[in-house]
């Protein structure tokens, strides 16, 4: 799906009506239900025709994937997704940066552990990166603009 | 963070009674039951007793449930079966016109997709920054519509900058919804 159409349909669910229900309304679910005493569908015939038979369908849903997350600050936004080292490889760490400015310079990524910088990459604003690296326990990534202050995403292990 | 794990934890513990875990599951999922019923165009009396009737059918179906990350989309077929024949038996006794009663879109159809996603943005938008969070409020969910000059005022940017915000937004909300999907 290219990403107008991604915007297109994520604008449509954003204009869905959505509401919670009253608090009446929540009340009559609030406890289990006792299913002997609660008015069944119409027939056990005519409630397959309502019910679904069974709850699949996985094939619909993508695998569950690392955490992302985005962290906000005073002039831009990291998107960060940590993913661990499958055997030998390496800790993958992808992301995009958005800053605020529409027109911006480009950005220094600064990949650190303690004292150390592993890895220094430069990306566009918005544009996504993908950083491999032997990490330790502790490290952070560094995100330079310009001369602004930089920002500082810390991670740990798996997450950041 | 919702995750389908924690819905399988839920659904286990919902099988063997827990009261706890009942309560959890239908406060994760009652906006997506009751929006669902809601965009059929129910009345709110009517959608009132879908909701109620779906959480029924959901606790006889407990046992049913092979994948518990379907779970949101069971919902919303049911709601929907569940509200047309609602709406047919209010039909029904008003002018006796017999009408076929069964949601004929038992695939996945766009207002599914778009309820399901729905639903993972209500869990992906509190993870959003301040400025996106605050953005997107103004663009999508209020009523009525706020101007782009005043939504430019409230963000701090100029009103020709409102497009591309928008744009960015988006896709930190979509990247954070692929990860719930």
């Amino acid at each position: 799906m290219s990403d107008s159409h991604e915007h297109e349909a994520l604008g449509r669910a954003l204009g869905l009506r959505w509401e919670a229900p009253p608090s009446s309304v929540r009340h009559r679910v609030a406890k289990l239900p006792d299913v002997e005493s609660a008015p069944a569908l119409d027939s056990p015939e005519t409630a397959e025709r309502w019910v679904p038979e069974d709850v699949r369908g996985a094939d619909l849903l993508a695998p569950a994937t690392p955490s992302l997350r985005v962290h906000s600050f005073s002039y831009a936004d990291v998107a960060l997704r940590v993913l661990p080292p499958a055997g030998q490889e390496l800790w993958r760490i992808q992301g995009r940066v958005w800053i605020h400015d529409v027109e911006s310079a480009p950005l220094r990524l600064v990949l650190c552990q303690g004292d150390h910088v592993l890895d220094v990459r430069e990306v566009s604003d918005g544009e996504p990166f993908e950083l491999q690296e032997t990490l330790g326990e502790r490290w952070s990534l560094e995100v330079h603009v310009e001369d602004r202050p930089p920002l500082i995403v810390e991670g740990s292990g798996g997450h950041a | 963070m919702v995750s389908a794990t924690d819905d399988a934890a839920l659904i286990a513990a919902c099988r063997d009674r827990d009261e706890d875990a009942w309560r959890t599951l239908t406060a994760r999922y009652e906006n997506l039951v009751y929006s669902t019923a809601l965009n059929t165009g129910l009345d709110r009396e009517s959608c009132g007793d879908v909701h109620q009737q779906v959480w029924l059918e959901l606790y006889r179906s407990l046992h049913r449930i092979e994948e518990p990350r379907a779970l949101p989309r069971w919902l919303i077929v049911t709601t929907r079966r569940l509200c047309y024949r609602q709406a047919a038996k209010h039909r029904r006794l008003v002018d006796e016109v017999e009408v076929d009663l069964v949601d004929p879109t038992p695939r996945a159809d766009d207002t599914i997709l778009a309820l399901e996603r729905r639903q993972r943005l209500s869990e992906a938008l509190p993870r959003l920054g301040r400025r996106c969070r605050e953005l997107l409020d103004l663009l999508f969910l209020r009523e009525p519509k706020v101007p782009y000059r005043q939504v430019a005022r409230r963000i701090g940017v100029a009103v020709g900058s409102i497009g591309s915000l928008r744009a960015r937004c988006l896709e930190q909300l979509r990247l954070l919804m692929e990860e719930s999907g």
